[in-house]
């Protein structure tokens, strides 16, 4: 998702040769196999997009603690919960996918799923 | 500067570490069961107040002392509050304490039987017994923490320069 966010990935594909094709551009995306376990809970900055910053968070199986501890930390530390939007990437995909291995079984309408999530995040930050 | 004894639940060890820390507690001598009991916050914590840093007070150095609950996300969520200041560059504004290094076994009962089972009146008393025996470890950390902090305390001569 922060891949469709930057502008590496397109938001939409319409056929299965451009989902192949994209699959094969997301093997050059840093983290495209997934973080590891040392790496849970660390802020991952991916790039910048006006107006945003773009991180992604690896938060392991109890995300709602996490997520919660990350709310309450940036209070903690002076700045404003309301300047991060958080997005579960996972409500797209029902099942945990596998790192790495999602975007081979990925097919078009869920690709394209996630690609109107992210749109849909770009336009909140806009507005 | 702000120090954050965490542990599982916020409910025990990181109570009695800050109380230590304060001075609440004392760091030498005896201290009973019943003075442990009697620590407001001890035993007080429920799961919706985990992942939620809660002020206990601040040090005659004006340090913010804190306790949390991390469940076992510990490691997780730390790693996220160490992320979150590096990005606001507030690192060297913070230390976190992991107090379950310092419990024993029969704290960790004590506070299973309190908060999982119910058993206040059994697992309560336990868990501040068992704080008793580790008492001597929880002030060693405390005063490794205060160490540090003096450590990271600029001196009178640097502070004077900060007007500058």
């Amino acid at each position: 998702m922060a891949a469709i966010h930057l502008g590496f990935l397109p938001s939409r594909v319409s056929t299965q040769a451009e989902l192949e094709f994209v699959r094969k551009t997301a093997v050059c995306i840093p983290w495209h196999q997934g973080c590891t376990k040392r790496e849970y809970g660390s802020l991952i900055f991916i790039g910048h997009h006006p107006p945003a910053e773009v991180y992604i968070l690896p938060v392991g199986k109890k995300a709602g603690l996490v997520l919660k501890t990350f709310t309450a930390a940036v209070t903690l530390l002076g700045d404003d919960p309301i300047n991060y939007r958080l997005v579960d990437c996972e409500t797209v995909l029902k099942k945990r996918a596998k790192n790495g291995v999602f975007l081979s079984r990925l097919s078009c309408t869920t690709y394209n799923l996630i690609g109107s999530m992210v749109t849909a995040v770009q336009k909140g930050l806009t507005e | 500067m702000k120090v954050i004894y965490h542990c599982y639940g916020r409910a025990h060890s990181s109570v009695i570490a800050a109380y230590l820390h304060l001075g609440k507690l004392p760091m030498q001598g005896p201290v009973t069961k019943e003075q442990i009991m009697a620590v407001p916050e001890f035993d007080l914590a429920e799961a919706a107040d985990w992942g939620r840093p809660y002020f206990v007070g601040k040090d005659t150095d004006a340090n913010e002392v804190f306790i949390l609950g991390l469940n076992s996300q510990t490691q997780i969520c730390s790693q996220l509050i160490y992320s979150l200041a590096c990005h606001l560059r507030m690192a060297d504004q913070l230390i976190m304490v992991n107090t379950l290094t310092a419990i024993g076994l029969l704290t960790r009962v004590g506070g299973f039987l309190s908060k999982q089972i119910r058993w206040h009146r059994l697992g309560k008393p336990l868990a501040a017994r068992g704080i008793v025996s580790s008492l001597p470890k929880l002030r060693s950390l405390v005063t490794a923490v205060k160490i540090q902090l003096q450590k990271e305390e600029p001196d009178a001569e640097e502070k004077a320069d900060y007007h500058y």
